[in-house]
């Protein structure tokens, strides 16, 4: 007997062919796609802070090599880490090691690009040092320095420069951080003996490293007490620990959210569907960013718990739709499929505008979050609607009587919340001007660095022992004149005066490197100069940083609110409703802003994306609450019967899957999770709970009626 | 004729050195005896002035560089090089703190707790002056060997240096038996970085001006 009502639309064919595409490009893409761990790639790369600091940083981190600096009091000195370096040598995974100052290339490069750097009358003295008298006249003098008190220190750095050109570029008296370089604690630079490809690879020269250093330097006193950094340590740990970040911010959203579902629907096989659903949306957004990016920041995991707090919504929503008794209205299905799928589609537009940010970061997690949550839209409505039309579940009986009290209280006591939301209003205009004042966003780019991991710790403990640099020595300089002037020096002839004065080639071997690399820099070989002043690029960066999210944030947020606006039109094409939906935003902003304000929290710049999620979130409840109004004729008990406890639970699983992420060890993505709560929060309080109580045409609930 | 007499001259100026006798190995007994009595010697020493002559043989270059001076010593922690060439240098260790002043140079502090007695070469010199026998063994591989009334004691660092023998790569000192007077001591900072001391004049328990291991403050 053919069924004469109208079927749901479920999408019958399309999950069938999209399912396995995803599964098998997922797999592919979560065995191919490369985690960045750097900083700086999130960056706008067109900043000439970021440039100048990624100049900075590429001398002193190296791409292959780990940098092993021992901890203040456990240094055991030059000669020391030199024999141990010998004796690294050819240790498994370890092709060679040296003894340094921690800067890449050697320090003849480093003095070399000071003089490159220097201004011009000090340029040209150097230059003048160099001829053979004053070569034979300064060598002369310093075997008369040597002489007397016996000093391991001085005859160091007067081995590496026999000329002392050193006190040409910062003459005495004063700082002398030439002769201070020479006698920072060295480091060591330990290189593999083969291609560091994978994130495996990274972690296990580090062990290896880490293993021969501990089993050569144990007879030395003091025994060093060995950080490593450099690129290798870095990516080894943060892999490592993301990793740990990722298994446990999905255990936690998964379990949390799953329970938080089980307690209140105790339905166990829709959730194992739900939870599939949400894989499967999240490989999706893996494979898109595995397409667009190849590689991806690791701040961006923190979009899989969005996905899985927002998309548990979707989910919800529909398991709901399926779970109420009795024949399902297809109008309905079609009514919340609608709201769902505006709801994404305005959830993924708000975070799409951001792929238009200056910020390479955030167009990862625009574009990441953007087609996961149309993913879990999709997966929703038709991989899991199929499931649950094929298996009705059934609601406890608990349920539809408490989301009624609920309403009934609320429509009760709506003269209270509209109160309430006044009141907001109010203390957000009392308070404008500490409001005002408070940093809500910090611009510090530290905090995003998960800076008590080892390799940062060794970065900092290196940058801490180099010598502080005067500002006059590098702004006074005109490298390019300075490289047209250069007069190339013979190193053959050079090396020949130091012998006749009875320096052998480990005596004038720093000197000619000098002399090399400067000539090699006049001749348009390699480049010496250049700003190598990382504090004050950093310094920079902040307020560059600040300046262009200050602008982007003006920029898209016009852009974000008319895509909103348009977005809300669709869906009411009513003016009073898209308004209402803007009071809700409205009211949302300034709950968070009091909240922020009240927890002393700021935004960094990877929280301040909670602001077109919190966007989405609150348009995402204030469109179900007030279609489901609508459709009601205003009646909240009958519209809280579909909605009160799904937004709810959504709100509950948001704020849990948003909570995770306070859960890494990263910084950026616990203040992030710290944020994104309090967003979360504002979201529910005023999508929730003030929305209806501001809708105009809500129907009067007395205190003794009877349920219908 | 004269020939011959240029030949022979030639083999003995290259035969010579290797009939002189090499110091003779000190038995397991004597070096306990010797152990004894120059630790009888140090313990009776309450201070020590001598003349020196520093020689730095440093690798990498054609000559060695010398320096003159006197020693200072007080039992237990103090020691003084002041050179007269270069004159106006000195080096100086106080219990845990050590300083340098070299010629037209700011005086360079140093505190050996923190940064370890490598730190100082003058903190090495004084470890041997205050250090007896019994620390010697503490530190070092002691061997000695003697030839006719000079007595050579080496010192070798354990395999796992202390913080007294960190730093040194060997130390040969030589003693004037039977007084036990320093003649010489060489110290290897590396291969082929050495400090070789000659002593001259040496007096132990000579009246010292308590002034002179102050460190002038900064």
């Amino acid at each position: 007997m053919a069924d004469a009502r109208p079927q749901l639309d479920l999408g019958r064919l399309v999950p069938l062919l999209v399912i396995p595409g995803v599964l098998v490009l997922g797999a592919w893409s979560l065995a191919t796609l490369r985690f960045q761990t750097e900083l700086l790639p999130l960056f706008p790369p067109g900043l000439a802070s970021v440039q100048t600091l990624k100049k900075a940083q590429a001398s002193m981190i190296s791409e292959r090599q780990i940098i092993a600096v021992a901890k203040p009091g456990t240094n055991p000195g030059w000669q020391a880490l030199a024999k141990l370096a010998d004796k690294l040598h050819g240790q498994p995974g370890i092709a060679s090691a040296e003894v340094g100052m921690g800067a890449k290339g050697s320090p003849a490069e480093w003095l070399a690009g000071m003089i490159a750097a220097l201004p011009a009358p000090r340029f040209a003295e150097i230059q003048k040092a160099l001829t053979p008298a004053q070569v034979d006249s300064r060598l002369q003098d310093t075997l008369g320095s040597m002489s007397g008190a016996v000093d391991e220190n001085e005859m160091a750095r007067l081995h590496f420069d026999p000329l002392r050109l050193n006190e040409i570029i910062f003459p005495p008296p004063g700082v002398n951080p030439l002769a201070e370089s020479l006698s920072v604690p060295p480091v060591l630079t330990i290189e593999p003996d083969q291609a560091l490809k994978t994130f495996a690879d990274d972690q296990q020269f580090v062990a290896q490293a880490r293993a021969a250093l501990a089993a050569e330097s144990a007879d030395l006193s003091p025994r060093p007490d060995f950080l490593l950094g450099g690129q290798p340590a870095i990516t080894a740990d943060i892999s490592s620990h993301m990793k740990r970040d990722i298994v446990i911010m999905l255990v936690f959203t998964l379990t949390l959210t799953s329970l938080a579902f089980w307690l209140t629907y105790r339905s166990l096989m829709p959730l194992v569907w739900i939870v599939v659903a949400q894989i499967l949306a999240v490989l999706s957004a893996v494979v898109v960013a595995r397409l667009v990016f190849v590689e991806i920041n690791v701040v961006s995991i923190g979009f899989s718990s969005i996905l899985i707090g927002v998309g548990m919504d979707y989910c919800i929503l529909v398991y709901h739709f399926f779970a109420q008794p009795g024949e399902l209205d297809p109008h309905e299905w079609r009514e919340l499929r609608h709201a769902i799928w505006l709801s994404s589609v305005t959830t993924a537009a708000t975070f799409g505008i951001l792929f238009f940010s200056s910020f390479p970061g955030l167009r990862q997690l625009a574009v990441l979050v953007a087609v996961g949550l149309i993913a879990m839209a999709f997966f929703a409505t038709t991989f899991l609607a199929r499931l649950l039309a094929r298996r009705r579940p059934r609601a406890p009986r608990w349920l539809m009587p408490a989301s009624e009290r609920c309403a009934r209280f609320l429509s009760r006591h709506r003269l209270a919340f509209r109160l309430f939301a006044a009141a907001v209003v109010l203390t957000v205009l009392v308070f404008a001007r500490p409001l005002s004042q408070f940093g809500y966003y910090d611009s510090s780019v530290e905090q995003l660095e998960p800076s008590e991991l080892e390799p940062f710790q060794a970065q900092k403990l290196l940058q801490s022992q180099a010598p502080e640099i005067p500002a006059d020595d590098f702004t006074g300089g005109d490298a390019g004149a300075n490289r047209r002037d250069w007069q190339p020096v013979d190193v053959a002839a050079l090396k020949a005066t130091f012998t006749l004065a009875g320096f052998d080639d480990t005596w004038s071997g720093g000197t000619t490197q000098v002399v090399d690399a400067l000539n090699r820099w006049h001749a348009g070989a390699i480049e010496l100069a250049g700003p190598t002043r990382m504090s004050d690029a950093w310094l920079q960066l902040r307020e560059d940083l600040n300046r262009t999210a200050v602008s982007d944030f003006k920029r898209l947020s016009l852009v974000m609110s008319a895509i909103v606006l348009g977005l809300c039109f669709v869906a009411h094409r009513k003016t009073r409703l898209v308004a209402l939906n803007f009071a809700a935003l409205v009211l949302a902003l300034m709950l968070f802003a009091l909240m922020l304000y009240v927890t002393d929290t700021s935004m960094t710049l990877l929280s301040l994306l909670c602001i077109p999620l919190m966007i989405g979130l609150v348009i995402d409840y204030s469109l179900h609450i007030l279609l489901a109004l609508e459709h009601a004729h205003g009646d909240l008990v009958e519209a809280a019967r579909h909605l009160a406890v799904p937004v709810l639970l959504t709100g509950v699983a948001s704020i849990i899957g948003f909570a995770a992420p306070m859960f890494s060890s990263q910084p950026s993505l616990q203040n992030f999770g710290n944020v994104m709560d309090l967003g979360t929060v504002a979201a529910v309080i005023s999508g929730l709970v003030l929305l209806p109580a501001l809708y105009g045409k809500l129907k009067h609930v007395h205190r003794n009626e009877a349920k219908p | 004729m004269d020939f011959v007499r240029v030949l022979l001259c030639i083999a003995l100026a290259v035969i010579a050195p290797a009939l002189r006798a090499d110091p003779q190995p000190v038995s397991a007994a004597d070096l306990a005896r010797y152990d004894q009595g120059f630790s009888a010697v140090q313990q009776a020493t309450h201070s020590y002035r001598a003349d020196i002559t520093q020689m730095l043989h440093l690798q990498g270059l054609a000559k060695p560089i010398t320096s003159t001076g006197t020693l200072y010593y007080e039992s237990p922690d103090k020691l003084l090089v002041r050179f007269s060439q270069p004159a106006g240098e000195w080096m100086l260790v106080n219990g845990s703190q050590a300083a340098i002043q070299k010629a037209g140079r700011p005086i360079e502090r140093r505190d050996l707790a923190a940064q370890g007695r490598a730190a100082s070469h003058a903190a090495s010199l004084l470890d041997f002056f205050h250090a007896d026998p019994t620390r010697w063994h503490h530190d070092f591989d002691v061997s000695m060997s003697r030839d006719g009334d000079r007595l050579f004691v080496h010192l070798k660092p354990w395999m796992t240096p202390t913080a007294t023998s960190q730093g040194v790569e060997q130390i040969v000192t030589t003693l004037l038996l039977p007084r036990y007077d320093i003649v010489r001591m060489m110290i290897t900072i590396n291969a082929g970085n050495s400090v070789d001391y000659q002593f001259a004049h040496g007096q132990r328990n000579a009246a010292l001006d308590p002034a002179l291991f102050t460190i002038p403050p900064p």
